[in-house]
C-alpha cells in the first residue's frame, strides 16, 4: 500500500506524441521547385561580402598594381652571368661606361670589332644582372648612372688613349665615366689622364717637380758663374774667328 | 520654353567615354630569359596495371543464391560524401558535384575513354567507387500496379555529392589530364568536374574565407537551428541534418 501511494505521488511525465510524415521521394537529378516560404528564406540567407575596394583611395584604385608584377625569384642563369660580370669587374684594369644612342646594327658591329682590335670587350648587361653582380661591393655606384641604354667596355690594360681613339669614331657612344685601376673617375678626369703620355714620363715629371726647388736654388746660385763661363766661351770663339 | 529652366530641370549624364582621358601606361620591361626546371614526379610510383580494371555488370553471388532485391534507398544519394571525398594519390581525379547513380554503361564509358587517353608508361588510373551492387527493379511494360515487386533490371552504384569517382596519377601535369577528365565528367549522369589537389585545397580555403567573411548574420544554418520565422514547421528531417545545404 505504501508503495502504491509513493507511486501515485511520484512525478509523472506524459509525452505528447504527434505523428509527422514526410514524403520521402525526391528526384535528386531534377529537384522540385522550392515552396514560396523556403524560397524566401533561401533568398534572405544568401551570403554577401564587403567590397575589398571600399577602403582604397582613388590613387590606389587607378594606378597599376605593383603586386601583380611577378619578378623572378631565382634565375640560375642570371646568377652565372652576374658572377661572370663580377669577375670582369675585378680583373679589368680599365672599365668604361657608355650611354648608347640608337645606332644601326652595322655600326654596332663595327664598334664591337674596333674594340676587339684594341683588345677590349664591349658588353651589354641588364640592370638586374648588374645589380646582382655589384650590390654590396665597392662598385655599387655604377647602378646610379645605369638608367637608359648602357654599355660597358672592359680592358685588361689601362689604355685610355686607345679607348678614346676608338670612341671618337662612334659618336653615338657617349662616355659617361670609367673605373681606372679600381678607382672611379669622371669623364673630365679621363681626359686629364689621356694627356699624360705614359708612366715613365709621368714619373719623370713627378721627379722633376720634386726636384724643382733644389734645381731652381742651384740655378740661381750658379747663375753668375754660368753667365761668366758663357761670355768667356763666346770671346774665345770670336778670337779664334779673327785668327 | 525658358532654356535655363530646361537646363536646370533636366539631369544630363554625359557618357563616360567623352570625359575620360585615355590613361595608357605601357610598361615594357625586358628581363633575362628564365627557363625553370620542369617539376619532378620521382615520388610517384606507377602500379603494374595502369589502366582501369573491368567492372562487372552484375555482382557475384555464390552459386545457388538468388540475387536479392533491394529497397530504393534514395538516402544513399542524398547529402554530402564524408568518407571518399579526397584524392588518395593527391594528384588528379573526377569529383561528383551532385548525387546520382552510376550504371555499368557509365563505368564502361569511363574505362574506355580514360584507357584510350592515358599513357600507360607514365600515367595510371584507379577506381574510387565500387562496381554496381544496388539492384534496381523494373516491372514489364504495360504492367498494372500490384503483383509483387518487379524483377531486377540492372545494378547501380549510388553516388553522393563530393565523391571522388576515379583518380588519375603518374608523371604528368594537370594540363595533360584536364581535357579528357572533363570530357568524361560531362558524360556522367550527375554534375561532375575534373579536379586536382591544388584545386581542392584552393576551394577549401575559399570556403573557409567565405564562411568567415560572410556579412549576412542570418545564414540558413542559423535560421534553421533557431527556428526563425517558424521554419522548422516546414523543414524535412534532411534539412535538420544538412541545414539547407543539400537537397
Amino acid at each position: 500500500m505504501a508503495l502504491a501511494v509513493r507511486g501515485i505521488l511520484r512525478e509523472r511525465f506524459y509525452p505528447v506524441v504527434q505523428a509527422k510524415r514526410f514524403r520521402g521521394k525526391i528526384n535528386i537529378q531534377r529537384p522540385k521547385p522550392l515552396h514560396f516560404d523556403r524560397a524566401v528564406f533561401t533568398e534572405l540567407t544568401k551570403p554577401w561580402y564587403l567590397n575589398p575596394k571600399r577602403l582604397k583611395t582613388p590613387i590606389e584604385l587607378c594606378s597599376k598594381p605593383t603586386d601583380k608584377i611577378i619578378e623572378d625569384v631565382d634565375n640560375p642563369y642570371q646568377k652565372i652571368i652576374a658572377r661572370e660580370l663580377r669577375e670582369r669587374f675585378d680583373q679589368s684594369r680599365l672599365i668604361a661606361f657608355y650611354h648608347r644612342n640608337s645606332m644601326n646594327s652595322d655600326q654596332q658591329y663595327k664598334a664591337y670589332v674596333a674594340f676587339i682590335k684594341a683588345k677590349m670587350h664591349i658588353k651589354t648587361y641588364g640592370k638586374k644582372t648588374l645589380e646582382m653582380a655589384v650590390k654590396d661591393t665597392k662598385f655599387e655606384p655604377v647602378l646610379d648612372f645605369y638608367v637608359s641604354q648602357n654599355v660597358m667596355v672592359f680592358s685588361p690594360e689601362p689604355d685610355i688613349k686607345q679607348l678614346l681613339k676608338v670612341t671618337k669614331k662612334f659618336p653615338q657612344m657617349v662616355l659617361l665615366a670609367a673605373i681606372f685601376e679600381g678607382k672611379f673617375i669622371s669623364k673630365d678626369e679621363v681626359m686629364e689622364l689621356h694627356l699624360i703620355p705614359n708612366l715613365q714620363t709621368a714619373q719623370a715629371a713627378l721627379v722633376q717637380t720634386l726636384n724643382s726647388a733644389t734645381t731652381t736654388l742651384t740655378q740661381q746660385l750658379n747663375s753668375h758663374q754660368n753667365t761668366l763661363v758663357s761670355n768667356l766661351q763666346e770671346r774665345v770663339k770670336q778670337l779664334e774667328e779673327h785668327k | 520654353m525658358n532654356i535655363q529652366k530646361f537646363l536646370l530641370t533636366r539631369r544630363f549624364e554625359l557618357p563616360a567615354k567623352l570625359l575620360s582621358v585615355p590613361a595608357v601606361s605601357v610598361f615594357q620591361s625586358c628581363g633575362m630569359k628564365h627557363f625553370p626546371a620542369p617539376p619532378t614526379y620521382d615520388h610517384v610510383e606507377i602500379p603494374e596495371r595502369p589502366k582501369l580494371r573491368f567492372v562487372d555488370k552484375v555482382p557475384y553471388y555464390a552459386p545457388g543464391i538468388k540475387a536479392p532485391k533491394m529497397q530504393k534507398k534514395l538516402r544513399l544519394m542524398r547529402g554530402p560524401e564524408t568518407v571518399h571525398n579526397f584524392l588518395i594519390h593527391k594528384q588528379y581525379g573526377i569529383m561528383a558535384l551532385g548525387g546520382g547513380r552510376l550504371k555499368w554503361q557509365h563505368f564502361e564509358m569511363m574505362r574506355l575513354a580514360i584507357g584510350r587517353k592515358i599513357d600507360p608508361q607514365r600515367m595510371f588510373a584507379v577506381w574510387r567507387v565500387d562496381s554496381p551492387w544496388q539492384p534496381l527493379t523494373r516491372k514489364g511494360q504495360g504492367q498494372r500496379m500490384g503483383g509483387g515487386k518487379g524483377a531486377i533490371d540492372h545494378y547501380v552504384t549510388p553516388i553522393k555529392a563530393g565523391r571522388i569517382i576515379v583518380e588519375v596519377g603518374g608523371k604528368c601535369e594537370y594540363k595533360e589530364v584536364e581535357g579528357f577528365l572533363r570530357d568524361v565528367a560531362m558524360k556522367l549522369p550527375f554534375q561532375a568536374m575534373a579536379v586536382s589537389q591544388e584545386i581542392m585545397d584552393k576551394e577549401k580555403k575559399e570556403e573557409e574565407w567565405r564562411e568567415k567573411n560572410n556579412q549576412n548574420y542570418y545564414t540558413m544554418k542559423y535560421v534553421m537551428q533557431n527556428n526563425l520565422g517558424g521554419c522548422q514547421r516546414w523543414m524535412s528531417p534532411f534539412d535538420f541534418k544538412f541545414l539547407g545545404k543539400y537537397l
